[in-house]
């Protein structure tokens, strides 16, 4: 009994230590090496809700990722080039974070305020 | 006469004993990944608290000194000038101390350059370990007003080595400040071009981009060798004169950095406001 209700804790606190774990680069980056402000702007991604097949163009304007060819939907026609194609919704604008940034201007601060007070109390012999 | 007692039999105690261990083990793994979260969690930026913390700690031992001198000067025996000569060592020793920690707390601190302050902090420490040593010995005031003086003309602990840790560590953290914005700056280029593709107007944005862009390149050239320039300073340049007109343009050049790094700031969420207007 006392084993089960250990492993219901355990259960528990891991389920609760994901949900409250901060977003790292690497999650919410849409890519490897892709970072957290361009991926944010970079639209929908597959497998999330309202994404449509990859027969979809993505929203992402960057040229150099278009649709895997052969990736097509069968279930899709192929876009008429007389059939003008329909754009997709702009992505939502998440601004970069500036946070850590801050964090290390207001450490270029402390540094230099230690300087300013440092060379005051040398003392000499009297 | 036999005493009867309720222990449970051995089994069934092992039993127990196994249950409790489980429970334990197991809500040992559970803190444990339940720390995790928090510890990993970037640290707060409490330098500031720190810095007032020494800077009080300074002060003290400042006071403390001072009053030794006041000793020696209303009584010259040489116990009272070895008490000057321990407070005015000891208080630097604490000094090192404290910079050492710095040190290890300043993120953006290059290996390099810690490396090379810990050197200086090693050898002043050494130094003036060996000096407290010589004032232990000293049988006369002329020795000790020899010593003495060896302690702020052969160390220069407050007016040299504390300034070094410092702008040392000031010029590194605007260049990670610099490369940060810079990589915010990239980001923030792909924002645009988006933007644009979109069909909106960048015009504002652009010309922020820009700026902020300038002022980062501008911070990043202002300290570039600053640290070169510091770490190398000694007490002897510092008593000839070399030392503090190289300081003062460090700290200038630091100074300038960091009103072009909140420039480069506000040009940066100037962006952003230009983007989501």
């Amino acid at each position: 009994m006392l084993t089960l209700a250990a492993l219901a804790v355990l259960a528990f606190t891991v389920v609760a230590a994901g949900c409250g774990r901060r977003p790292s680069a690497s999650v919410t980056s849409g890519a490897p090496g892709e970072s957290p402000a361009a991926s944010a702007a970079g639209g929908p991604v597959a497998g999330q809700p309202g994404v449509g097949s990859p027969s979809s163009p993505p929203a992402s304007a960057d040229a150099s990722t278009g649709p895997t060819p052969g990736a097509t939907d069968s279930a899709t026609p192929p876009p008429d080039a007389a059939t003008p194609v329909a754009t997709p919704a702009p992505a939502p604008f998440t601004p970069p974070d500036l946070t850590a940034i801050q964090h290390l201007l207001d450490e270029l601060d402390a540094a230099l305020g230690a300087d300013a007070t440092a060379g005051n109390d040398e003392g000499s012999v009297p | 006469m036999t005493r009867t007692t309720n222990r449970p039999a051995p089994r069934t105690r092992t039993a127990r004993i196994a249950r409790i261990a489980g429970l334990l083990a197991a809500l040992g793994v559970a803190l444990t990944v339940a720390a995790a979260p928090v510890l990993a969690a970037p640290r707060p930026a409490t330098q500031a608290g720190a810095g007032q913390l020494a800077q009080a700690e300074e002060l003290t031992a400042r006071h403390r000194c001072a009053a030794a001198w006041r000793a020696a000067a209303a009584e010259p025996t040489v116990a009272n000038y070895q008490a000057v000569g321990f407070c005015e060592i000891d208080r630097r020793l604490a000094t090192i101390d404290r910079l050492g920690s710095a040190i290890e707390d300043a993120r953006a601190l290059t290996d390099d350059h810690q490396r090379a302050l810990e050197q200086i902090l090693d050898d002043a420490a050494t130094g003036l370990r060996e000096l407290r040593a010589e004032i232990e010995a000293d049988a006369s005031l002329a020795e000790l007003r020899e010593d003495i003086r060896s302690i702020f003309e052969d160390f220069r602990i407050y007016v040299l080595v504390v300034r070094q840790v410092w702008l040392v560590v000031a010029a590194d953290t605007v260049d990670a400040a610099g490369a940060a914005l810079g990589e915010t700056g990239a980001d923030l280029a792909v924002l645009i071009e988006r933007a644009e593709a979109a069909g909106q107007d960048v015009t504002e944005a652009v010309e922020h981009h820009a700026a902020m862009e300038a002022a980062v390149a501008a911070a990043l050239a202002a300290v570039d060798g600053v640290a070169d320039d510091v770490l190398p300073l000694t007490p002897a340049d510092w008593n000839d004169g070399t030392a503090g007109p190289i300081l003062r343009a460090a700290r200038q050049a630091i100074a300038d950095a960091r009103a072009d790094l909140r420039t480069a700031m506000t040009e940066a969420r100037q962006v952003v406001a230009a983007l989501a207007g």
